[in-house]
């Protein structure tokens, strides 16, 4: 597999753990975890397609 | 005027002075590493709630985003964190720094300014009493 696809692969699977986060309530996670969306966004040319806020 | 006063207009602000240093020495860290590696944004957006009360004005999401260097989902986590937290508050796109966290900061950097002024007025009298012994 690509590098690219494994990027959004990791993106999804940081994506569906930040929904979590959220759901239960867990804000300081969340923020790592948004912050690492931030890492893999500027580490990928795909960002346009990633979520910016999972609420 | 006492260190925790605002100041008035044309007057400078110590405590402002040493908020504006702190901040800006953390963001000269991103010229020798990359800041990724450091973080504690939520210090940095905190201290920049503290200078933008000691100017008399209020923080705005967005331009403390780009500010940072950070996104608009993270900085609206970490200013959601410090308002349920009760170190900021909030309204819309706008927060400044909540009264508690304000005094906590003032008392930070006025030991901060005191220890400051305690070693500048120490090294002038040395520098005086050299001046006495060699003159």
């Amino acid at each position: 597999m690509d590098r690219e696809a494994d990027l959004q692969d990791l993106a999804k699977s940081v994506e569906a753990c930040l929904r979590s986060a959220d759901e239960l309530g867990l804000s300081l996670v969340g923020i790592h975890l948004s912050h690492a969306m931030d890492l893999l966004r500027a580490e990928s040319f795909f960002n346009k397609n990633l979520p910016t806020k999972v609420r | 005027m006492a260190l925790t006063d605002q100041p008035q207009r044309g007057e400078t602000d110590p405590l402002l002075e040493q908020a504006e240093k702190i901040l800006a020495q953390r963001k000269m860290r991103a010229f020798l590493i990359d800041t990724n590696l450091l973080g504690e944004p939520g210090w940095d957006i905190l201290v920049s709630a503290f200078i933008a009360h000691r100017k008399g004005t209020v923080c705005r999401l967005a331009d403390i985003a780009s500010e940072l260097d950070l996104s608009l989902a993270t900085t609206q986590r970490w200013v959601d964190l410090l308002t349920a937290r009760e170190f900021l508050v909030r309204r819309e796109v706008f927060f400044g720094i909540s009264e508690a966290a304000e005094s906590k900061l003032t008392m930070m950097f006025q030991a901060q300014v005191n220890v400051a002024l305690a070693e500048a007025n120490s090294a002038r009298q040395w520098d005086q009493g050299v001046g006495l012994r060699n003159g």
